[in-house]
C-alpha cells in the first residue's frame, strides 16, 4: 500500500514537488510570523523581568505603554506604601536619530531610536552594570548609555560627544557617551538610555511606568495596596508582565489566524488541483484496482493518504524554510527591531495547518475517485 | 443437479439512455472448472457480458449468480470480485514504477496477510509464470509477454474460482500470445479454476468446453 502511494509520487515527480513547495511556502510564512510575534511578546516580557523589579506599575486604561501616564504625586503615594523598598521612574520616547556630520557616511544615523529615560541615581540603572561592554554607567544629565547596535549605527564610541537631540534640552548642547551596553533584546540594543529629566522635556512631567522593588514576601500585598490606593494604576509582577498585554496581542493572533486561513486556502487549492489531475490521469488504473477487488473506500483512503503525505512533507519543509527565512530576515532586513522565538507550538501550528490542508485538499478528489464506476473507468483511454 | 459456477438469467444492459443495447436477454450457465470461449464482432457485447459475469457491473434487468451469490447493485461487488474473480486484461494494466512482485501483491492488500506472507505468495506465483528472476524489476522494463505473465500471476493472487480474460493476447505477436495462453491454461488447470476467454482469434477457442458466439448483444450459438 505504501509502495503504491510512493510510486505515485515517482510517476508525478514534478507536480508532486510543486504542490509540496506550495504548502511549504504557506507553512513557512505562518511559522515565520508566529515566531516573530512570539519573539516580540517574549522580549517585552524578559525586558521587564530583567529590570530586577518586583512590580511594574502603569496606567490601567492605557492600551499601550506609550500612552501610559504615572504622575509625580502618584509616584510619591506608591513610595509611601509600607514594604516598598525603592521606586524607579521611567519614561520613554522615540526620536529620529541625529545626522553626525562627517563622522558618519551620508544617510547614516537617520532612523528611529528608542530613548529610555532613567534616573541615574535610581536602582533601575544598575541592571546595565552587568551589560556594559565599554565605559561606565552614566552619572550626569549630559551623559548617555548607548546600546551596542545604536552605537554602531551612529558610529560613536565611549567618550564621544555629540548633539543627540536636534534641539537643546535643559541647555545641554552635547551629550557624552558614558558607556555602551549589550543585552539579549535587539530593540534595547538599538536604543539609548538618557536621563529621565531630559526625556521629560519631550514627554512632559509624567512617567510612563515605575518599577517597584520590595522584599519577595511583600510583593503580593504591595501590589494590592497600590491598586486599591490608586485605582487608576495597575500593578503587575514584572515576571508576568505580558499577561496584561495579551488582550492586545490577541489582535495579532487573530491576524495570524486569518493569515493561516488564507495560507490554508492557497494550500488546499494546490493539493486539490494536484490530486484532481492525478485522479483523472489515473482513471484506468483506479478501475484496475477496483477490478482486482479494492473497495471504493480503499481507493478513497489511498488518495487522501497521498494528498496528506504531500502536504505534510511540504509542511515539514516549510518549517525549515520558516526558520531559515526568519533568521535571514532578522539578520539582513529587520535592523535589529525584530526578535523571534521558536516555540514548539509554533511548529505544531504549522504541522496542523499542513495536515488540515492535506485532508481538505484531497477529500473531494478522493470521493470522486471512489465513486468511479469500475467498468467505465476501465474503458477510459 | 450441481449449481453452475455462473448463472445469467435474461440479462439486459443498455447504454446512452437506452440507445445502445449492449446485452439483450442474455442467459447462460457455466460449469465450474470449464473453459469457455466468447467470440463475436466488435461491439457485440463481449466485454459488457464479461463485466457482468465479473461483478464489475450489474445488468439493468435480469439476474446474475456467481458461485451461488446474487450479483446486484447495492451488494458488495468489490468483495465478490476480491474473493471470486481474477481479471486479465488486453492491456496488462499493471501499475508502472512498481515491481512485478508489488503488482502481484496488489489484490492481496485488502486481505489480512502479513507483508511476509504476501511477498512469499507473490514470489511463488511469479515462479509459476517463470518470472521469478524478474520479481524485483520495475514492470516498465518488462516485455509485452512478460507483462501479461505478471498480469496472470496477479489474477491468481487470491486463488479465485473464476478467471476472466478479455483478449489477453490482443497486443502480443502470435508466438508470444501462444506462450501466454499456454501459461494461462496451465495455471487454470493447476488451480482448477474456470476460465472465460474473450477473443477474436478462433484458434484460441480450440478445446473450449463451451463456445459462446455473440452478435448484437445476443448469444447466437
Ligand atoms: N460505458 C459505456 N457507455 C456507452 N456505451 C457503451 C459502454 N460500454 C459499452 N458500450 C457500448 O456497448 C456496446 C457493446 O460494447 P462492448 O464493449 O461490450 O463490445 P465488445 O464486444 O467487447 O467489443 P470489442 O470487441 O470492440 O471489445 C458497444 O456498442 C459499446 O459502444
Ligand atoms: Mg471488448
Amino acid at each position: 500500500m505504501l509502495a503504491y502511494v510512493l510510486s505515485q509520487f515517482m510517476v508525478r515527480k514534478g507536480r508532486t514537488l510543486m504542490c509540496l513547495l506550495g504548502v511549504a511556502v504557506s507553512v513557512a510564512m505562518i511559522v515565520s510570523i508566529l515566531s516573530i510575534s512570539r519573539g516580540m511578546r517574549n522580549s517585552l516580557n524578559s525586558y521587564m523581568k530583567e529590570s530586577g523589579a518586583s512590580l511594574v506599575v502603569f496606567d490601567r486604561s492605557a492600551a499601550d505603554l506609550a500612552f501610559s501616564k504615572v504622575t509625580a504625586e502618584e509616584v510619591d503615594q506608591v513610595r509611601s506604601i509600607a514594604g516598598v523598598e525603592e521606586v524607579s521612574r521611567a519614561n520613554f520616547t522615540m526620536i529620529m536619530g541625529p545626522r553626525l556630520g562627517d563622522k558618519a557616511p551620508a544617510g547614516a544615523g537617520l532612523g528611529i531610536i528608542p530613548v529610555f529615560g532613567r534616573f541615574y541615581s535610581e536602582r533601575m540603572i544598575r541592571k546595565y552594570e552587568s551589560k556594559l561592554i565599554a565605559g561606565r554607567l552614566p552619572s550626569k544629565r549630559s551623559e548617555l548609555l548607548i546600546g551596542d547596535l545604536a552605537a554602531r549605527k551612529l558610529k560613536v564610541e565611549v567618550g564621544d560627544r555629540f548633539p543627540f537631540f536636534r534641539e537643546e534640552l535643559l541647555g545641554i548642547p552635547q551629550y557624552e557617551v558614558a558607556g555602551i551596553f549589550e543585552t539579549d533584546l535587539s530593540w534595547e540594543n538599538l536604543g539609548v538610555v538618557a536621563h529621565a529629566e531630559v526625556v521629560q522635556q519631550k514627554t512632559g512631567p509624567d512617567f510612563a511606568l515605575i518599577f517597584v522593588y520590595t522584599a519577595p514576601e511583600d510583593t503580593a500585598r504591595v501590589r494590592e495596596e497600590v491598586e486599591s490606593k490608586i485605582p487608576r494604576l495597575i500593578a503587575r509582577r514584572a515576571s508576568e508582565f505580558t499577561d496584561r498585554f495579551n488582550e492586545q496581542l490577541a489582535y495579532i493572533d487573530e491576524f495570524i489566524f486569518l493569515l493561516s486561513i488564507i495560507a490554508g486556502i492557497v494550500g488546499v487549492l494546490g493539493v486539490l488541483n494536484t490530486m484532481m489531475m492525478s485522479v483523472s490521469e489515473r482513471t484506468r488504473e483506479l478501475g484496475t484496482l477496483r477490478a482486482l477487488g479494492w473497495t471504493g473506500r480503499r481507493v478513497l483512503g489511498v488518495i487522501v493518504i497521498e494528498g496528506t503525505f504531500i502536504s505534510i512533507a511540504g509542511g515539514l519543509l516549510g518549517m525549515g524554510f520558516g526558520y531559515l527565512g526568519t533568521e535571514l530576515l532578522l539578520a539582513f532586513f529587520s535592523r535589529g527591531y525584530l526578535v523571534a522565538s521558536y516555540l514548539p507550538e509554533t511548529f505544531l501550528h504549522g504541522f496542523l495547518l499542513a495536515l488540515l490542508v492535506g485532508l481538505l485538499g484531497s477529500l473531494y478528489p478522493a470521493m470522486r475517485a471512489s465513486a468511479l464506476q469500475p467498468a467505465e473507468a476501465l474503458r477510459y483511454e | 443437479m450441481n449449481e453452475p459456477l455462473v448463472r445469467v438469467k435474461k440479462a439486459n444492459k443498455t447504454f446512452e439512455e437506452g440507445q445502445v443495447v449492449a446485452l439483450d436477454e442474455v442467459s447462460l450457465e457455466i460449469e465450474a472448472g470449464s473453459f469457455v470461449a466468447i467470440t463475436g464482432p466488435s461491439g457485440s457485447g463481449k466485454t459488457t457480458l464479461l463485466n457482468i459475469v465479473g461483478a464489475m457491473d450489474v445488468p439493468d434487468s435480469g439476474e446474475v449468480f456467481i458461485d451461488g451469490e446474487l450479483v446486484a447493485s447495492g451488494r458488495e461487488l468489490d468483495s465478490i470480485r476480491a474473493r471470486k474473480i481474477g481479471f486479465v486484461f488486453q492491456m496488462h494494466n499493471l501499475i508502472p514504477v512498481l515491481t512485478a512482485r508489488q503488482n502481484v501483491e496488489i489484490p492481496m492488500l485488502p486481505r489480512p496477510l502479513t507483508s511476509k506472507e504476501r511477498r512469499a505468495r507473490a514470489l511463488q506465483l511469479l515462479d509459476e509464470v517463470k518470472l521469478k528472476r524478474r520479481a524485483e524489476s520495475s514492470v516498465l522494463g518488462l516485455s509485452g509477454g512478460e507483462r501479461q505473465r505478471v498480469a496472470i500471476a496477479r489474477a491468481l493472487a487470491n486463488s479465485p474460482p473464476l478467471l476472466l480474460a478479455d483478449e489477453p493476447t490482443g497486443n502480443l505477436d502470435s508466438r508470444t500470445g501462444d506462450e501466454v495462453m499456454g501459461l494461462l491454461h496451465e495455471q487454470r488447470e493447476r488451480v482448477g479454476a474456470t476460465l472465460i476467454l474473450v477473443t477474436h482469434n478462433e484458434e484460441l477457442c480450440r478445446g473450449a468446453d463451451q463456445h459462446i458466439r455473440m452478435q448484437d448483444g445476443k448469444i447466437s450459438s
